[in-house]
């Protein structure tokens, strides 16, 4: 086999990494590198603020009856706390290393289209912008993150908080589209020779299939908001009853996005876990193929889910039922996957560090969420919990517990190779732990408090004992995870400038990204190494046990020669 | 018939934006169906539309998908003048329905229907608004493409597959007319 | 009337259906000599399926009482029959057909993806259409013709996928698009059913009741005319649409594994692919 060479370790400055540097280098770039960069520190931003709005939140509910915050405000950041968590942290941090990274693991220079990769960004970070403007507009939007009508309509959302999040929603939502396209093209026709689609890394797979669902979901939203803004704006009756209009209607539309939407926050997430696990349990992944076909039913059957959200609006018990029952079939493929990643574990001989205990942390949080979330697919456990803080719980288990800590690990794994340093691993252990018990006493307590019956999305609550323990409990979580934040970004600001040199390949990886510099070079790789299975890189340092042969010699095997 | 949908990237870009596209126009009309017969006020509020006039214009659009799948072939043929031509054309009647749509607006405007008026105003004005918006945002898309060729652009194998994907655009807001035509003019005026 | 009952005595022995069982079995154990259990047990099925469909209470309920019945009728007919029925032929069988001129040309005319989607569709939406569908209710002539539409043209749609020379099937992508966009077929017509008013299908709101089981139905089952129009639009969306998923899902799954009798490149020296 011909010797390849592997770039030498260099020590490359993250300012000199575009071809300009500068503000203006950074402003004006259209490498994927530089894009996604972008993507993540913005969103990183964003998280604060929507964390802070959290805070506020909480602060507001820490005891019974507080006037902390006016009920409108209330209502302001708490539409506010979602949204921006969604759109402007969830999607474009996912979208960020999806950017930064898929070139990289299929050999490629750049993404298939990179001045719409940084169009991607741009529209994304002025939509983000122009929502925020709304507070300085004497209104924010203040009707739910998912605006059901009539509360979003004129007369009961007078003022233009709502507009902004209509006009907003769809300017965000074109970048992510672009993204999506670009995603697409680029894993279809950029792919280094020898990596045929059954070899793509399955972050990179997960990303592809992520990218249809983009596709198919947002139009949705489109529709959505365009219907809100026509009958905002135009007087319409789309979801006016009085014109023969019907508010269900808006319900329909919006969770036709609002379902596969949830998906789209996780599923990358879950090729991030699927990269660093086998890594750190230097163990290949166990069952590549069902992981990989599992991802694929997952999106298929996300697009017909949506009523799940809709039980309590009088929908009729047949199409509850049908509803009801593919919620529940939702649930085997995701669960396959836990399965799959404990077997990857199983046996290996795992390294705990922060990467990994992050992953393993998302493991039984997302499990927890999952959980929950399968118990609302029984309807009469619906009608009883749904808009209470079960359902909150819910949602933060599998997006925080399951994204967020998924992204996390994502970011101690990857953040050597996009700054050329290492994470500062002490600074991470304790924000992993401090990340753990925040989390868990703000969110377990909610489970309990929806089912003593707290509805969500109230400013205060009266003056009863159960619900004024939990809620202390919650708050002082929220605390906790605040002040882990902020030893993330002091581990991040402090290790991106005194943080361990990576070198190429601090993890001992088995993908492509790790065949070049850390942080690569503009055109990131001067050479290749040859892709004969999904995992290239170990093919390459283990010349006597490659993947292939091992694959080949099994089919034979099989085939009984 | 092979499709070359996916011979290259810019070609994959389009269909899967197209695809995306049509799942918007899909929920637009959807609300159109739905709505139909629940408007409130007007009794047939249909009959204001005039499906034979609209259908003079939609017979400019759908003409205008032909002149520039002749277009492409030029450009294959690596004629440029005929390429100018077809396009040139191809924008013409584009711009010929787009004037049909505006004097069907200004119509209805003129007898106080607007968006606000009833249901089926409201589902009428937003599917075919869009619609117009689209088949607006196509024209400047011949526009930069007419200026392209002018500059010399198509001699290489990947600009005209460029070239095709940006005319799969054009292809698609004609095909969307047939489905926004068919059902809301014919089966929504019956 | 009751459900036992019903189910006891609900059968309607048509002998041109029990004849036509008869003969497909007689000809597949007679022309294709299936050497595979398994073969002849999917075949078998399939054919059993059929029968069943078409002489069981299921028929009954179809013709006079239940939309949604006719739904599940409908389904078997186009879904589980032809699918079990190819995966009956022996892959000789097939070779040895193709190897007639005459068949073979047919095969390549009826057989291509573009032309058995759109047959097996506009049968689809032709039929649903209310003139038609009605028209099938009242006149037996039409109704037979309605089923042998959607058997034909339900194995025109199935053979590309399911061709027993494996060479012969769709790729993977293009067999996920032709499913794909099946589905969405299912899927529009179901929703339109599923949340339409009464009255595109009349039959069904005041059935003849010829068998005596309308209060068994309305009242002891509770079901009214309008869930069962629910129910038979969501029964064409959500359990259809579910089959075609599956479909894809498992050629996803064969296509997966299938890269383990990996294909032995030779090693390139970084040679970027871009087109």
């Amino acid at each position: 086999m011909s010797e390849v060479r592997v770039a030498l370790p260099t020590i490359r400055k993250l300012e000199e990494i575009g071809k300009r540097t500068g503000i203006f280098g950074w402003v004006s770039s259209v490498d994927h590198k530089q894009v996604g960069i972008l993507y993540i520190l913005t969103a990183l931003g964003w998280f604060c603020i929507g964390g802070i709005e959290a805070a506020l939140m909480r602060t507001q509910l820490i005891v019974p009856e507080n006037r902390f915050l006016e009920p409108y405000t209330y209502n302001e950041i708490f539409t506010m706390h979602g949204t921006t968590m969604i759109f402007l942290v969830i999607v474009p941090v996912l979208l960020g290393f999806s950017v930064y990274m898929v070139p990289l693991m299929i050999g490629a220079r750049d993404v298939a289209f990179p001045r719409l990769n940084a169009f991607g960004y741009w529209i994304y970070s002025f939509g983000a912008l122009l929502l925020y403007f709304s507070f300085f507009a004497h209104d924010a939007p203040a009707a739910g993150w998912f605006a059901y009508t009539p509360l979003s309509e004129k007369p009961y959302s007078n003022l233009q908080g709502m507009d902004f999040w209509a006009i907003c929603l769809v300017i965000i939502g074109i970048g992510t589209t672009a993204t999506a396209l670009n995603i697409i093209a680029t894993v279809a026709t950029l792919r280094v020779k020898g990596m045929s689609i059954r070899h793509l890394p399955l972050f990179v797979w997960m990303t592809l299939v992520n990218s249809f669902v983009i596709l198919g979901a947002m139009p949705a939203l489109n529709a959505a908001c365009i219907m809100l803004l026509v009958d905002r704006q135009l007087y319409g009756h789309f979801f006016n009853a009085n014109g023969g209009g019907s508010p269900v209607f808006y319900q329909h539309v919006f969770w036709n996005f609002g379902h596969p939407e949830v998906y789209l926050m996780i599923i990358p997430a879950w090729g991030m876990i699927s990269e660093l696990i086998p890594v750190f349990s230097r163990k290949v992944i166990y069952g590549y193929a069902v992981v990989a076909t599992s991802t694929v039913a997952i999106a298929l059957l996300s697009f017909s889910v949506w009523a799940h959200h809709m039980f309590a609006v009088g929908l009729g018990h047949t199409l509850d039922s049908i509803f009801a029952a593919a919620s529940m079939l939702i649930a085997v493929p995701t669960g396959v996957k836990i399965f799959n990643w404990i077997a990857t574990m199983w046996g290996g001989s795992i390294r705990f560090t922060t990467s990994m205990w992050f992953a393993i942390g998302f493991l039984l949080m997302f499990t927890i969420g999952g959980l929950s979330g399968v118990t609302f697919a029984v309807v009469p456990i619906d009608w009883q919990v749904t808009d209470t803080y079960y359902v909150v719980a819910h949602f933060h288990y599998v997006l925080f517990g399951g994204t967020a800590l998924a992204v996390l690990a994502g970011a101690y794994y990857w953040f050597p190779k996009i700054t050329g340093r290492m994470l500062s691993e002490p600074l991470g252990k304790w924000h992993f732990w401090l990340t753990l018990l925040g989390f868990n006493l703000t969110f377990m307590v909610q489970h309990s408090l929806g089912i003593l019956g707290m509805p969500r999305r109230v400013y205060t609550y009266p003056n009863i004992p159960e619900w004024n323990e939990l809620n202390l409990i919650s708050t002082i979580g929220t605390y906790i995870l605040g002040i882990s934040v902020l030893i993330f970004l002091w581990n991040i600001i402090y290790s991106a400038r005194r943080g361990k040199i990576a070198g190429n390949d601090p993890w001992d990886g088995w993908t492509l990204e790790w065949a070049t510099t850390s942080p690569p070079p503009v055109h990131n790789f001067d050479d290749v190494p040859p892709v004969k299975s999904a995992r290239p890189l170990w093919d390459l340092k283990h010349p006597e046990d490659p993947d292939w042969l091992r694959k080949s010699k099994k089919a034979r095997a099989k085939k009984g020669r | 018939m092979a499709l070359n949908l996916f011979s290259n990237k810019s070609k994959i870009l389009m269909s899967a934006f197209v695809g995306s596209d049509a799942v918007f126009f899909a929920f637009l009309i959807t609300s159109f169906v739905f709505y139909h017969g629940s408007s409130k006020g007007r009794p047939n509020p249909w009959r204001d539309l005039d499906p034979a006039t609209t259908g003079m214009y939609s017979v400019a659009l759908w003409a205008s998908s032909g002149t520039m799948w002749l277009s492409e072939q030029a450009l294959r043929r690596k004629n440029p003048r005929r390429v100018r031509r077809w396009l040139e054309l191809t924008f013409v009647l584009g711009a010929l329905f787009i004037l049909g749509q505006c004097l069907e607006f200004k119509g209805l405007f003129s007898k106080s229907i607007y968006p606000r008026t009833d249901l089926f105003a409201t589902t009428f004005f937003t599917t075919t608004g869009f619609h117009g918006l689209h088949v607006l945002i196509g024209l400047v898309m011949l526009l930069i493409l007419r200026g392209l060729i002018a500059g010399g652009f198509g001699r290489e194998d990947y600009q005209i597959e460029g070239y095709e994907a940006a005319a799969y655009y054009w292809h698609f807001v004609d095909i969307v007319w047939v489905a926004i035509f068919f059902i809301l003019y014919i089966w929504g005026t019956r | 009337m009751t459900t036992g009952g019903l189910i006891l005595t609900g059968w309607d022995w048509e002998p041109s259906v029990l004849i036509g069982c008869g003969v497909l079995v007689f000809l597949y154990w007679r022309l294709v000599r299936p050497r595979r259990r398994r073969e002849f047990a999917l075949f078998i099925a399939g054919d059993l399926v059929l029968l069943l469909a078409l002489v069981s209470p299921i028929d009954s309920l179809a013709d006079e009482y239940l939309f949604s019945v006719h739904m599940v009728q409908h389904l078997l007919l186009v879904l589980a029959v032809p699918p079990l029925l190819i995966a009956g032929l022996s892959r000789e069988f097939v070779e040895g057909l193709l190897r007639g001129p005459r068949l073979a040309r047919i095969e390549q005319v009826c057989a291509r993806p573009l032309l058995a989607w759109v047959a097996a569709g506009a049968g689809f939406v032709f039929w649903h259409t209310p003139l038609f569908y009605n028209a099938a209710l009242a006149h037996e002539g039409v109704h037979i013709v309605e089923h042998l539409t959607f058997l034909i043209t339900a194995t025109m749609y199935w053979w590309p996928l399911l061709h027993p020379m494996e060479e012969s099937r769709l790729s993977v992508g293009k067999a996920v698009v032709y499913l794909f966009s099946a589905s969405m077929l299912n899927t529009v017509l179901g929703i339109w059913i599923t949340f339409a008013p009464l009255g595109s299908y009349p039959a069904y709101i005041q059935p003849k009741d010829t068998l005596g089981a309308l209060s068994l139905i309305r009242d002891a089952w509770g079901i009214s005319a309008r869930t069962d129009q629910q129910l038979g639009g969501l029964l064409m969306w959500v359990p259809a649409g579910l089959v075609y998923f599956s479909a894809i899902v498992a050629i996803v799954a064969r296509w997966q594994s299938e890269a383990e009798f990996c294909e032995v490149i030779e090693p390139q020296t970084g040679e970027r692919n871009g087109r």
